[in-house]
Formats: structure tokens, sequence, C-alpha cells
């Protein structure tokens, strides 16, 4: 029976990074694959007319410096995600405003925005377990209306931080908030599309870059290949499958916590685990016909389904607006059949966009039942016991743990899982040369 | 001399505060030093909770150095002593 150098379970951006990581070094790489196609939660959807959307993750800035590495490496270009043009707000009146902040008292959101400035300011994100008391114990829900009296700014934090976490305030601690919120580079950087973490988008979609990974490894990812066990001994590891066992001498398994757990016993406690959730909705016109109006096709609203709508159209092509639906309303409307998901969309939008047709069509992608993601964006935790992303494996430890939720920069983005990637392809080195020394011996 | 209670030099300090730079002056744009409307509530909250000093957010767009910011204030502190 062959055995592999490293054998990698999960072909999302962490796990490809690895494998093309050791690949390079000359390593005997297997990469597992549940699904039937790689990149994990970044999705390349089609919508026709040979435009495909980002379904899954999309935006990337300038700090997310190891995203921008593989995109150099691989000549794929990018798009400004940056539009020009008023907001509308539906709140539930609507109104348009050539600012982003909703028509709210402005001095009461800014006391919002102080509070979550102050909350990313006390978590480390290295040593999320030393904040304080209070930040472990509650919900950010209940850490905000702590600090924050007024109605309307209580209103809009859980339609703001939705869009930013894909969760309800009450879904997670404080703690957890600060931590994202600072391990994602602070609230100015994660709020802004100019100079911020939605400064540009990868042309063609963000699956180019997994499809690139996997494109230069010596040995496709085997897909459809769910891995039931990672077992260690003394000498090597084997991942289980249906299909069989594949033997290797190091396993990098990069999942998302909760699945993590249900393949390796070294993996931590997921006890308070809590899933992100969202449902992404791209709707197709003929043009950018909002851009004619003066719109940005940003919008915000409460009346749901879609609470964000964002101009995700490229330059002199078809008009596509990304719509996103997030925490619980995310998991109603996932249930949904599909005809009233539609129906609901194209209400909501008459009601949001009047100036705008109908669009020509509806793509949704649903990553609030999707099996082999636990958690889009990302796992977050409630309050309890969380101490944080796993401290890297024992140095001679066969197991290799990696994924954007072990990163403790960029946690739950690209820029998280590629960093950790990269991270465990220098602990698998660093174990392989220790055991090509014993057995030298 | 600022008649009103924040005065151009703590209008300075909160600018900088805000904006995470040393690099404010008196006619220094708030916009143009990488404010957003985000940070503009930012700086239009403390300018209520320390100096109870009223500003809507497009007021705040109207004048957006220290110095017009100042004046403003100046002229909301005229208005409201006649």
């Amino acid at each position: 029976m062959t055995v592999h150098d490293v054998v990698v379970v999960g072909a999302g951006l962490a796990g490809l990074t690895a494998a093309y990581d050791l690949t390079a070094r000359g390593a005997d790489v297997l990469v597992l694959e549940a699904r039937g196609r790689v990149g994990g939660r970044v999705r390349g959807v089609p919508l026709g007319r040979g435009l495909v959307a980002d379904g899954g993750a999309a935006y990337l800035g300038e700090r997310h410096t190891a995203v921008r590495e593989l995109l150099d490496r691989f000549g794929l270009a990018t798009v400004s995600a940056d539009e020009e043009g008023e907001s509308v707000f539906s709140l539930p009146d609507r109104s348009r405003s050539p600012f982003r902040i909703p028509p709210y008292d402005a001095a009461a959101l800014g006391s919002l925005f102080e509070a979550l400035h102050e909350l990313a300011g006390a978590v480390d994100p290295q040593r999320p377990h030393a904040a304080g008391r209070e930040l472990h114990e509650l919900t950010a829900g209940q850490w905000i209306r702590r600090r924050v009296e007024d109605p309307g700014a209580l209103a809009f934090a859980p339609l703001y931080l939705g869009q930013l976490i894909a969760a309800d305030p009450d879904d997670l601690s404080a703690l957890c908030l600060g931590f994202y919120l600072r391990s994602g580079g602070g609230l100015r950087f994660l709020n802004a599309f100019r100079s911020g973490a939605q400064e540009f988008r990868v042309a063609g979609g963000a699956q180019r870059i997994a499809e690139s990974l996997a494109g230069a490894l010596d040995r496709p990812p085997v897909l459809d290949s769910p891995v039931m066990r990672v077992e260690a001994t003394a000498t090597g590891v084997s991942a289980v499958t249906e299909h069989g066992v594949h033997r290797a001498s190091v396993a990098v398994v990069a999942l998302p916590p909760p699945l993590a757990a249900g393949v390796c016993a070294t993996a931590t406690a997921t006890a308070g685990a809590v899933r992100g959730r969202v449902v992404k909705t791209h709707l197709l016109f003929d043009r950018p016909v909002w851009r004619e109006h003066g719109l940005s096709g940003w919008s915000l609203n409460d009346r749901g389904p879609l609470m964000y709508t964002v101009d995700s159209s490229n330059a002199d092509g078809p008009g596509v607006l990304t719509g996103l639906v997030t925490g619980q309303r995310a998991g109603e409307f996932a249930v949904l059949p599909a005809p009233r998901q539609e129906s609901a969309v194209r209400r909501q939008l008459a009601a949001v966009f009047p100036e705008l047709p109908p669009p020509v069509a509806i793509v949704v992608t649903d990553w609030v039942t999707s099996r082999y993601s636990s958690g889009c964006y990302a796992t977050l935790w409630g309050p309890g016991r969380w101490g944080g992303p796993p401290r890297p494996a024992e140095p001679a430890s066969r197991v290799v743990r990696c994924g954007s939720e072990t990163s403790a920069e960029f946690y739950g983005f690209m820029e998280g899982a590629v960093r950790s990637g990269h991270r465990a392809a220098e602990q698998v080195w660093t174990v392989l040369a220790q055991s090509l020394q014993e057995d030298r011996r | 001399m600022s008649d009103n209670p924040a005065g151009l030099d703590r209008l300075i300090e909160i600018f900088a505060d805000v904006l995470e730079t040393d690099g404010v002056l008196p006619d220094s744009n708030f916009f143009t030093l990488g404010g957003d409307s985000l940070l503009a509530t930012r700086v239009i909250g403390r300018l209520r909770q320390r100096y109870e000093v009223d500003l809507t957010f497009a007021e705040f767009t109207q004048a957006p150095t220290p110095r017009a910011l100042d004046e403003l204030l100046d002229s909301f502190a005229d208005s409201a002593s006649r």
C-alpha cells in the first residue's frame, strides 16, 4: 500500500495552500475533499452568459497580503469593488443618502461604533482568553445593550453586525465579536470598501485561487471523498474514507472546528461553537440600471429577506446585485422552497429599488444547510469558555490543524485560511524532516 | 479664540484619535485623511458626549476640517447665548 508523506483533509483555501507549499518542497501529498469541487467556502456560481459570481467569500483588501501573493503568483487579476452613487435605506421608510450610514441620530450611531471600537481594542487576538470576564460571559448583544441606549442605534446594530459576521449579536459572546473585529483588522478596515476589507474581488471569482492551487499539485485532489476518521500512531497516520484507508507520515486536517472534532480526537473541544449563517443571492440584470438612477446598488433594510445588497457587476458587463441574508433570517430563508425564496426576493427588490426592472435571473447560494461548511462566514463562539483559536499542535505531532478558524490573524477570512495553510506546511515539513532522520538511524 | 466648549485644539485631538493619525492640521479635511461616514459619527458622538454639542451628520460634512468645525460650533454657541 502507498504511504504518502502527507494526507490533507479538506480542499478549501487552507488545505490547498498547505498542499501547494509541501508539494513545492518535494513532498508526496494526497488531498481528500468531501465535496465534488475544491474551494470550500470559496465557490464560483455561474449566472449564465459566461458570468461567474462569488457564491462564497469574495472581498479582499490591501492588508490581505498572503492572498495577494497568491494572486500575483498565479497571475489572477482583481476588480475594484468600490462603487460610486447613493445608498438606499429602508428602515422601514425608504430614503436615499450619499453616505453609508442610516438616517438615525448620528451621535447615537457614533456611540455604537465607539463601543465596538472599544470592544475590538479589549481583545488581544493572540490571547483572547486573557480578556475580562464580562466579555466571556455576555453575548455581544448584551454587551452592546449595556453601553448603547438609543433605539435607532440598537436597531442598526444587528443589521450592521449581521453583514460583518453573518450572525445575530446574541448568537456569540462579546469576546468572540471583539476577537473577530480585531483579528480582521479592526472596525475601520472591516467597514470600508476603499482602503478596507472590501476593496476588490478576484476577476472571474475567488474560486480561481483554489483552482490555481489545486492545478499546481502533482496529484489532483480526490473529490467526493469525505474522511470519517484520522488516526495517528507513533509512525504515521491513516485517513479513513468510505472507499478505503489512506496512509501517510503526517495528516493536515483543514476543516472548520466542528468538522475537525468529528474526524480527529486531538481536535480541541467545540462546546459553544455557533454556526455563522448566510445565504447569498445574485440578481442578474441586463446592465447595472441602478447607476443610471445615481444609486450605488448598496442598500440596507430591515424588512428582509435580503438585508443588504451590493453591486458586484464587472466593468462593461451585465448588472449583478449581490443580496445577503444573515443570522436567524438566513436560517428561515434557507428552508423555504425555491419558488417562495424567489418571490420573496422579487417583492422586496421592488420595494427597495422601485427604479429597477425585475431581475432577469435570481441565483441562490445557501451556506446554512451546506453539510461540509459548518458555519459561514465562519464558526463563531457563544458565551462560555472559548479561549481563542487552537494552539499549534505539539512540535512532533503527526496531526496538524489548519483552516481560517485556526488563525488568530484574519479569523474567518480567506486571508486567515491561507496564512494558516502556510503555517501548517512549515510545521509538517519539520515533522517530516525529523521522521526522515529517525528512519536513517 | 474659540467661543465653543470644544475649541480648535480639542477638535484636532478628536480627529487625530478617531483617524488614528498624528498628522491633523487646522485645515485638514476629515474625509481626505481617510475618514468615512462611520468614523464621522464617532466624532459627532464624542462632541455630544463630552461637550453637549448637537451636530447632525450633514452639518459635519459641510464643515469637515477642525477650523471649519470650530467656526460652526462658535455660531451654535452664539445663537444659543442670544
